[in-house]
């Protein structure tokens, strides 16, 4: 205790002092509760937001605010309610009484000395300092006024206020600045020279430093509509969206892998193209906001509208074998909903995660009402090595969409014919004849390949395992214990299909009665495996049929599968029993969405059999694709039906895992007590009456035939008509060989082509619950989508799905889309925001230090149109941004921080803008816009050290890859560009609104060394040499020149030149230094120039790169 | 109030020091960085004491991926053999997860690694044949043997035994440690990571796990 009182200033002490002397003296007529000095630095008149909320959000509200579940004597500060509720039941204490000190028990409590009292309690080390008692005081005094908090109220339009030297004044930015400055005592700064004007708008609007060129055409060009020229060019270029993109990129996490330990590659560049091209194309923001949140809603969404959603997936996701899918799908829900706060609303609502918010009005619920808005998304929680992660968009090649054209064309006339109705003619023909000798037209055996009736003994013999790795030396030590015998299985087919036991040898399955004869019971861990011939292509008709005996309810697992499992998003074929004894039969590339995924209604009873058949037509169509039941066809729920891409191989038919057809066990899992007898496999699609005729029901067929046409059922006719098509007509047969030619090349070319995640609604909406401490095992209540209770409300003729929270969050009366949009780009060109936390706009968020001006800027831009060019340009053409960034010594001394805009922006470039600037300095920079990321120079090794598996290895690119704009460098997660991390870029985890900013001597260890600035500078000493001059002095000048952007000045330039003197001897004396210096990288030196000189030049470019105007921003 | 530095030597025993060892490192080390005069009292907050007269300059943490199990080298479980072959009881399990891994498994067998243990040193501390080297010096080393994730998958279980938390973005080990000990030198990073180099593809560490968000930049690996 004794600490603390120390602790507290002179001043506290004295309040403290005065304010309980007064108390002692009766309290009564308490109007100068303060002393003077004190009540001089008080504002006139006390502002809730602006002086009592964020006092007591800090210090108040971890006890007393809106966390529900953390309130301390049921006292609540963040409501106005709360705030002036009685205390006890009597209604005689409250905390706060408006006008009278003596009666705020809150107050009385925070001015007390007694620790067992004191407020906030000494434990929690949270204290109040003097001024900010004295601001309560006057607050309470002058009748404790409350209200909203400031960006949950819509902005009004504001007056523009009257200022004194409206000559400065060239757009409202500048009068709102000049206001207040003018309040302050201060003067606009005076305007910044050309040049660096030129050079800070040029970074500003496309992240590049204005040419040599540029900045000679600027200065000579003395019209007075220089620099709006100057800006409408920047703004016309196509580098704007790239600037704009670029800071994009850091909001929306993105990234060329997933993140988490295996860290593979994604393919996610056409969402980061489509972003450069939606601001080049100034897409009006509320636009590019909808696009990006629910383009995939909106009616008829084009290619570009559904690749918008990408910004939806950029979370990262996991490819770890052992997660528990839910777990991390919970996670990825997560991150959407915490990205929309930040990146949309400005607010951190991430921390209702586990429990209420403990400073913003959004409780658990709230949070999961959000949250469920992105919960609906037809998605795995873990995703495959091999194929983008479900849901995604493909993107053929403009060529691979032609020659699909070309296909489907020929296809589909094809596919229009195979319409059964087509065939009924012919069949009454051949119905008439069949009827003569109906048994010549009673057989089933036609495609099929395999037929096992497990009748072999369960061997005992025990065998040695054969040695897997047979190329390591065998470890002598090691003994391998015999084991049980696998069983092979005869297929009574007669084709070259064989199966024998698998997994597990201990635990394969037993012989049991089966359905005929001898069955195999599964008894988990083991199974059978079959060979290659049942690994049938999404073009090929194929049947499958099993008799099988559930011996327990609620087993679930694997009946028969041809997957590649989790790692391949289960590509294949596979038929699984659910734990509601309903079956599941799925054709995927990627599960859940690239695919044909089906539910039977019907659920199996334990301890009967069942036979079960599943028959496909070969057209990648849920119609395709049939479960019988016992002969009968079984109803079933459709969950996807988008079946696109190969079911046996990804893109260039490359592989991650490859398992064969099993049956009782897939990938990993195995199923148990379930009993299997009978399997029959068949490479065309089996007729209904057939699949009767397999199941038991033999004869069924030819007492069809024998059945007088009279007396024949509906059903009877439409079955042999069935089988008559699929069995004897030949130019059935012929289209459905040309359509399955045709699909096969469509096939092969459609696997190839890229693919972009995307977002897709399932079509049952999955049920949010609020989870307990935020884990994804504990749900409790349930909730519905909506937004939390505190904001502007959600209409209720909104739906209730992304789209309706797009629709929200852009509606003109929403108060924070717009504010957060126009903070950031504000920030974009002043270094920082009008709201300095541009990620927080809550109550630990800065306060506007210009509300009014904030408020302006947000209603006229959606007064605009959201359009974003259009405000840039308001912006940087504003007097505001074209002062001079070098503040005078009264601006010093009372705008320290320059949050009144007293002088011009000036901070440190980002991370990309100065690799940029050599690379455009040095003429190396590609002006390519969009397409794949590259892999420029990187020290040797990282990724190999940092990978675990998937992409391990760092490819350095060549050519122009290596100079391309740094936003295009491919972003790994577990393994970012470190010299891009050395400049604060971010680790793209998460939504990042704001960099942290620092200064390490490893910036300049990388300005120093890293290849790729000292190949810039060797390029640009190039330059210096032929467009520079023969003198020292012309070199140096155009050094300072391209990358400053200025020439350099007198002190500078003698510094310069001695120092080229002194490099140019030692190169002179030693070639071979000279020679090294100027092998760095891959661009090819030219000849014809003296070594020596161009090495000397390269020092002066290196050291100028390494002075402070090369990345600062002025 | 008592004493403060009375206070925090009673409160933290070996366990919290171990428990909270980011905490307890940042304890240790901040003697240290107090011994050569370069702290300064952290203004607003509580001062942060050692325990205990610091001795540690250092850390060396080395974090063996793909180790054999304790089981194998130090935990010596005879009743896993004794049970061998046996289904883990429900007692046992409880309400553990499963991974991805292992869910798919119908029957969970116990079993026990094929390594002979013997008692060794003062401590009698039970050790396996696979570490002859270690039973020379049991008595100078420190068996952990209550370590536990609840994390069930290598990215947050790694994340959580470099960070002290499950979650990624908080600061690693050696921020903490150069956080407590400060440095010397300035001007170049506090702490560096050196990766094992060999066969490739299997290094389950990050750079997200030593450049972290929400730790000061200038204690960044």
């Amino acid at each position: 205790m004794k600490k603390f009182i120390t602790r507290l200033s002179a001043l506290v002490i004295f309040v403290v002092f005065s304010i309980t002397m007064f108390n002692g003296l009766g309290g009564c007529g308490r109007k100068s509760s303060l002393s003077d000095s004190l009540q001089a630095t008080l504002p006139e008149k006390v502002d809730f937001n602006f002086h009592i909320k964020p006092i007591l959000s800090d210090r108040c509200f971890a006890c007393h605010g809106p966390d529900n579940n953390k309130r301390e004597a049921n006292l609540r500060l963040d409501t106005e309610e709360g705030a002036f509720a009685a205390l006890d039941s009597l209604g005689k204490e409250h905390a706060i009484v408006a006008g009278d000190l003596d009666e705020s028990v809150a107050y009385q409590r925070i001015i007390t000395s007694d620790p067992e009292l004191m407020m906030p309690p000494p434990k929690s080390n949270l204290k109040l300092s003097g001024h900010e008692v004295a601001l309560i005081a006057k607050w309470i005094e002058q009748g404790a006024q409350w209200k909203e908090h400031w960006s949950f109220i819509p902005p009004a339009n504001p007056e523009m206020p009257k200022v004194q030297h409206a000559t400065w004044v060239r757009n409202p930015v500048d009068q709102f600045v000049l206001s207040q400055l003018e309040q302050k005592g201060l003067q606009p700064n005076k305007e910044a020279d050309k040049a660096t004007l030129l050079r800070r708008v040029s970074f500003d609007l496309t992240g590049l430093p204005p040419s040599v060129n540029d900045v000679n055409a600027f200065l000579n060009d003395q019209s007075p509509n220089a620099y709006s020229t100057a800006v409408d060019r920047l703004l016309a270029s196509p580098h704007y969206g790239e600037r704009m993109a670029a800071e994009w990129m850091d909001v929306a996490r993105y990234a060329d892998s997933h993140g988490y330990q295996d860290d593979g590659m994604r393919n996610s560049w056409p969402w980061r193209e489509w972003v450069i091209k939606a601001y080049n194309q100034n897409l009006p923001y509320n636009q590019f906001m909808t696009w990006q949140l629910a383009g995939d809603m909106l009616p008829n969404p084009t290619k570009e509208q559904l690749l918008a959603t990408s910004f939806n997936r950029n979370h990262p996701q996991t490819q770890e074998g052992g997660v528990v899918d839910e777990e991390y799908r919970i996670e990825y829900v997560a991150d959407r909903a915490n990205t929309f706060g930040k990146a949309f609303i400005g607010l951190t609502v991430e921390c209702a995660r586990c429990h209420d918010h403990k400073y913003d009005p959004i409780s658990q619920k709230d949070y999961y009402s959000l949250f469920a808005f992105f919960n609906n998304n037809l998605e795995s929680g873990i995703i495959p090595y091999n194929g983008e992660a479900s849901p995604s968009v493909i993107l053929p090649s403009p060529e691979a969409e032609s020659k699909l054209k070309f296909i489907r064309e020929k296809l589909t006339p094809i596919e229009q014919q195979l319409n059964p109705e087509n065939y009924r003619q012919s069949f009454e023909s051949w119905l008439a004849n069949a009827e003569k000798t109906p048994e010549k037209f009673a057989k089933t055996d036609a495609g099929l390949i395999g037929w096992f009736h497990f009748e072999e003994p369960y061997s005992k013999e025990m065998v040695k395992p054969k040695d897997k790795n047979k190329k390591k030396p065998k470890d002598k030590n090691k003994k391998v214990a015999p084991r049980l015998k696998a069983d092979e299985f005869k297929n009574a087919a007669g084709t070259k299909l064989a199966a024998r036991t698998s997994g597990d040898p201990d635990r394969k399955p037993v012989v049991v009665p089966g359905k005929t004869g001898n069955g195999r019971k599964f008894i988990g861990d083991a199974g059978m495996d079959f060979t290659q011939e049942l690994n049938f292509e999404r073009n090929q008709p194929f049947s499958i049929s099993i008799w099988v005996n559930p011996l327990k309810a609620g087993e679930e697992g694997t009946l028969f599968a041809k997957s590649n499992g989790e790692f391949e998003g289960y590509r294949g074929y596979r038929c699984l029993l659910n734990k509601d004894g309903s079956l599941s039969v799925s054709l995927s590339y990627v599960w859940p969405a690239n695919c044909i995924d089906l539910q039977t209604m019907e659920k199996l009873t334990p301890n009967q059999w069942y036979h079960i058949a599943l028959t496909y037509d070969g057209s990648s169509k849920a119609n395709g694709v049939k479960i019988f039941l016992n002969g009968k066809e079984a109803a079933r729920k459709v969950y996807s039906d988008n079946l696109h891409k190969s079911l046996l191989h990804g893109e260039k038919k490359t592989n991650w895992s490859k398992m064969p057809f099993m049956l009782g066990k897939d990938f990993r899992g195995s199923i148990k007590d379930v009993v299997m007898d009978e399997l029959m496999a068949y490479d065309r699609q089996l007729s209904s009456i057939e699949v009767k005729e397999i199941n038991g029901q033999q004869g069924a067929i030819l007492q069809a035939l024998k059945t007088p046409k009279t007396q024949r059922t509906p059903q009877q006719t439409d079955e042999l008509f069935e089988y008559y098509r699929l069995n004897y007509d030949k130019t059935y047969a012929e289209n459905l060989a040309q359509a399955t030619k045709l699909r096969g090349e469509e096939n092969q070319l459609i696997t190839d082509q890229p693919e972009v995640m995307v977002m897709k609604e399932r079509k049952e909406v999955r049920p949010t619950f609020i989870l307990n401490r935020g884990a994804y095992d504990a749900p409790t209540t349930k909730v519905v989508p909506n937004t939390p209770a505190k904001l502007v409300t959600f209409d209720k003729k909104l739906p209730k799905n992304r789209l309706g929270l797009a629709k929200w969050l852009t509606d003109p009366k929403n108060p924070l889309a717009s504010r957060v949009v126009v903070n950031r780009f504000w920030a974009m060109c002043f270094g920082n925001g009008l709201v300095n936390t541009v990620d927080d706009f809550g109550n630990q968020g800065a306060l506007p230090t210009n509300p009014a001006l904030l408020d302006y800027l947000a209603v006229h831009f959606m007064k605009s149109g959201w359009d974003a060019k259009a405000f840039m340009k308001m912006l940087v053409t504003s007097a505001t941004y074209r002062q001079s960034s070098i503040p005078t010594k009264k601006a010093l001394e009372l705008d320290p921080d320059n949050s009144l805009l007293s002088r011009g922006p000036s901070f440190r470039l980002s991370a990309e803008m100065i690799r940029d600037n050599a690379l455009a300095a040095s003429g190396l920079l590609s002006k390519k816009v969009g397409g794949p990321s590259v892999y420029p120079y990187q020290p040797a090794g990282i990724w190999e050290a940092l990978a675990t598996r998937n992409k391990t290895k760092y490819e350095q690119g060549h050519g122009e890859d290596l100079y391309r704009r740094s936003m295009y460098t491919v972003w790994k997660r577990s393994s970012p560009p470190p010299s891009m991390m050395n400049f604060d870029a971010p680790d793209r985890y998460l939504c990042t609104v704001r960099r942290q900013k620092t200064a390490t001597p490893l910036q300049s260890l990388v300005l120093m060394n890293d290849p790729q600035y000292v190949e810039a500078a060797r390029v640009l000493a190039e330059r210096m040499m032929k467009e520079g001059g023969a003198t020292p002095e012309a070199r140096i000048d155009f050094a300072y020149k391209a990358l400053t952007s200025r020439p350099p000045r007198p002190e500078e330039l003698k510094l310069m030149k001695q120092l080229y003197s002194e490099e140019l001897a030692d190169f002179r004396k030693q070639p071979n230094q000279a020679a090294e210096l100027l092998s760095t990288g891959e661009y090819k030196r030219n000849p014809k120039l003296n070594a020596s000189e161009v090495a000397a030049c390269t020092i002066i470019a290196s050291t100028v790169m390494n002075f402070d105007e090369f990345v600062m921003k002025r | 109030m008592q004493d403060p530095i009375q206070e925090i030597t009673h409160q933290l025993s070996r366990r919290d020091f171990l428990k909270g060892s980011v905490l307890g490192l940042g304890a240790a080390a901040l003697g240290s960085m107090l011994n050569t005069g370069r702290a300064t009292a952290m203004e607003g907050g509580r001062d942060l004491l050692p325990h205990f007269v610091p001795k540690a300059k250092r850390i060396i943490y080395l974090f063996q991926s793909g180790a054999p199990s304790q089981l194998e080298l130090f935990d010596y479980k005879p009743k896993l053999k004794q049970m061998f072959g046996q289904e883990l009881p429900p007692s046992v399990r409880g309400n553990q997860r499963l991974t991805g891994m292992s869910s798919g498994q119908r029957s969970f067998p116990l079993a026990f690694g094929k390594f002979e243990f013997k008692q060794h040193g003062k401590s009698r501390a039970w050790v396996s044949d696979l570490m002859p080297h270690h039973t020379q010096i049991v008595d100078e080393v420190t068996f952990i043997k209550s370590m536990y994730t609840e994390a069930i998958n290598h990215d947050p279980a790694v994340t959580f035994v470099q960070t002290g938390s499950q979650q990624a973005g908080r600061p690693s080990f050696g921020s903490w440690v150069s956080y407590g000990l400060g440095s010397d030198n300035e001007n170049l990073p506090t702490f560096c990571v050196l990766l094992s180099k060999g066969r490739g593809g299997d290094q389950p560490l990050y750079a997200k796990l030593w450049g972290m968000d929400s730790c000061l930049l200038s204690t960044r690996g």
